[in-house]
């Protein structure tokens, strides 16, 4: 089943029965589906890691908000939410680079705030509907629009916060808490996904313009703005740490 | 240039369902100033924006054409030439930054051609929105060179993807005043405030307002102004002569014994849309105007977000924004 395929009303009606159910599970207690899942973690299996995961480097961000708006964008365009999966901060703390600010003068100081592909994925685990899944491919953790239900314990779960949006960069309130966001336009919450379906891989990483220059050789850097490394457990640990100092 | 050809609408629904027969390759035109010697001479073209091959000229529809004031309200068809605006009696008394700002455009010849609806609908000046070798976001291509390139006369707020500055000087204005606008589609006519009549590239990258393909710009409609109502633009260049506005300032508010009361601070140059600066209203609300309009012009410093060679707009701004202010209630 496609993200991108259209709700028919039975499907329609499996949702509200499943988010009702929820509710009411919630509203009795902790003993939700998704309680349980959080309690069986222990004995679930481990998860495939993820073959990319979007790792910023606040340095080089210029803030220009490419990346934010291409993520609508090329989602818009595939037939998903066009909730921001990547946001922009300002952030006076950032100490920018200095091959930057010689290229491109003080463009003010900001922190992206992207999804961090988790190993361990809370967010996963604890989906009452099974709308969060391991995209093959790619290994992304991905929401599947068609089946959530909107429950929100996703956005819960997600251990890493953002910003109050007063400080985001472009001034548009999404009502965002972490890096899973409700869309009530689709009445779905969604997330990063790597943009699975491009081949081009994540929009972000393909069209941040400081990227483009840095590959091009006219900003020299021996790292991108917006990298696209493997996902390991190292890897998340460091990445964790710097986005838990950044948005403390 | 390429050859095209023309139609001459001669009502409303005939131009509306010549657009929607012939596609994203026909516009709708006037003057042309923009349109035929900018966009077609220059070959400004890509992706997400065919060249144009069909024309439906409006000025021959009788009633896009005039200026009429009834009903404490005044409707500009949007085929009037900027000439006849600059002319109006009527226009120069009630709406007189409406008269000001049209008159700041370009020259008195272009002015006798230009229209009205044209102005607030006339594409973006970005260098390399028009330059025939930059494949940008708004021609349907895949960067924004000014992030990276020479961005001097670009957008200081509200740039995301796209960094262009709405160029309009009349659109200014009329934001100000609290104009709306009709537009006419193939499901009929609509009135819209121009609050919403903008829209920025995070909406659709590739056009400036929601006119879709098969719709037009009919007229605007601009309200009586309220009693106590006092009202300023100003219009900064980089040159003496025409030019579009590095930086533009409308102000259109009432006010007692000098005390704000309600009004709106409109900016042109600085930003993808005509840009209400909400935070300079803020600041101004229930205050003596004279004494609080430089901190309330500073407040713009709080929304701006210059780009590398574009700083000094952020300053303009301030200063535009305080006199334009103070110019109101001599």
């Amino acid at each position: 089943m496609s993200q991108n395929e259209t709700t028919n009303g039975a499907e329609v009606s499996r949702r509200d029965f499943l988010k009702q159910g929820v509710a009411g599970v919630v509203a009795l207690g902790s003993i939700g589906l998704g309680a349980s899942n959080v309690l069986n973690r222990a004995a679930a299996p481990e998860l495939q890691l993820s073959q990319g995961v979007v790792s910023p480097d606040p340095a080089l961000c210029i803030g220009c908000l490419t990346c934010e708006v291409i993520c609508s964008q090329v989602h818009k365009d595939h037939g998903l939410s066009d909730v921001p999966r990547i946001r922009i901060f300002n952030d006076g703390r950032v100490e920018l680079n200095a091959e930057l600010v010689k290229v491109y003068g003080d463009r003010g100081h900001f922190h992206q705030s992207p999804c961090l592909m988790c190993p361990e994925a809370e967010c996963l685990r604890v989906c009452p509907a099974n709308a969060l899944v391991v995209e093959p491919k790619t290994g992304a953790r991905i929401i599947d629009e068609k089946a959530c239900i909107a429950c929100g314990r996703c956005s819960q779960a997600c251990p890493f916060p953002v910003q109050v949006e007063s400080k985001a960069t472009n001034q548009t309130v999404f009502g965002q808490h972490s890096r899973i966001t409700y869309d009530p336009k689709k009445n779905v919450y969604t997330k990063c996904d790597l943009c699975n379906w491009r081949p081009e891989g994540p929009a972000c990483v393909e069209r941040c313009p400081v990227n483009v220059r840095i590959r091009q050789g006219i900003i020299k850097s021996d790292h991108l703005c917006l990298e696209l490394p493997k996902a390991s457990r190292e890897h998340w640990d460091q990445q964790s740490v710097a986005d838990r100092k950044q948005n403390a | 240039m390429k050859s095209f050809e023309l139609y001459d609408a001669t009502s409303v629904q005939e131009a509306v369902a010549l657009l929607s027969k012939f596609g994203p390759t026909s516009k709708v035109v006037a003057g042309g100033s923009d349109l035929v010697t900018g966009i077609m001479k220059d070959w400004v073209r890509g992706k997400g924006m065919p060249y144009p091959e069909k024309l439906i000229d409006i000025t021959t529809i009788p009633e896009m054409v005039g200026i009429k004031v009834a009903n404490n309200a005044l409707t500009v068809g949007a085929a009037t030439t900027l000439s006849s605006i600059v002319d109006s009696a009527d226009i120069k008394k009630t709406w007189p930054i409406l008269s000001q700002s049209a008159e700041s455009v370009a020259s008195p010849l272009i002015r006798n051609f230009a229209t009205l609806g044209g102005n607030i609908n006339q594409r973006p000046r970005c260098w390399f929105f028009r330059g025939e070798n930059f494949a940008c976001y708004k021609k349907g291509g895949d960067f924004c060179f000014a992030v990276t390139g020479d961005n001097r006369y670009h957008a200081i707020i509200g740039g995301e993807l796209c960094y262009i500055v709405h160029p309009s000087d009349t659109a200014t204005a009329l934001l100000a005043l609290n104009a709306k606008a009709t537009i006419a589609g193939p499901s009929g006519q609509r009135e819209v405030p121009f609050d919403t009549y903008f829209t920025g590239p995070r909406e659709d990258v590739l056009r400036e307002n929601l006119l879709k393909h098969d719709e037009l710009l009919v007229n605007v409609t601009v309200p009586q102004p309220a009693a106590n109502t006092r009202m300023a633009f100003f219009k900064l260049k980089d040159r003496q002569v025409y030019d579009f506005a590095l930086c533009s300032v409308a102000a259109v508010f009432t006010e007692e014994n000098g005390v704000w009361k309600d009004g709106r601070v409109v900016l042109g140059g600085v930003s993808p849309v005509p840009y209400r600066a909400k935070v300079v209203e803020e600041a101004l609300a229930g205050k003596n105007i004279k004494q609080a309009a430089k901190d309330a012009a500073g407040r713009i410093r709080t929304v701006a977000r210059p780009m590398s060679l574009n700083g000094y707009k952020v300053d303009i701004a301030v200063g535009l924004i305080e006199r334009v202010l103070t110019s109101a209630l001599v």
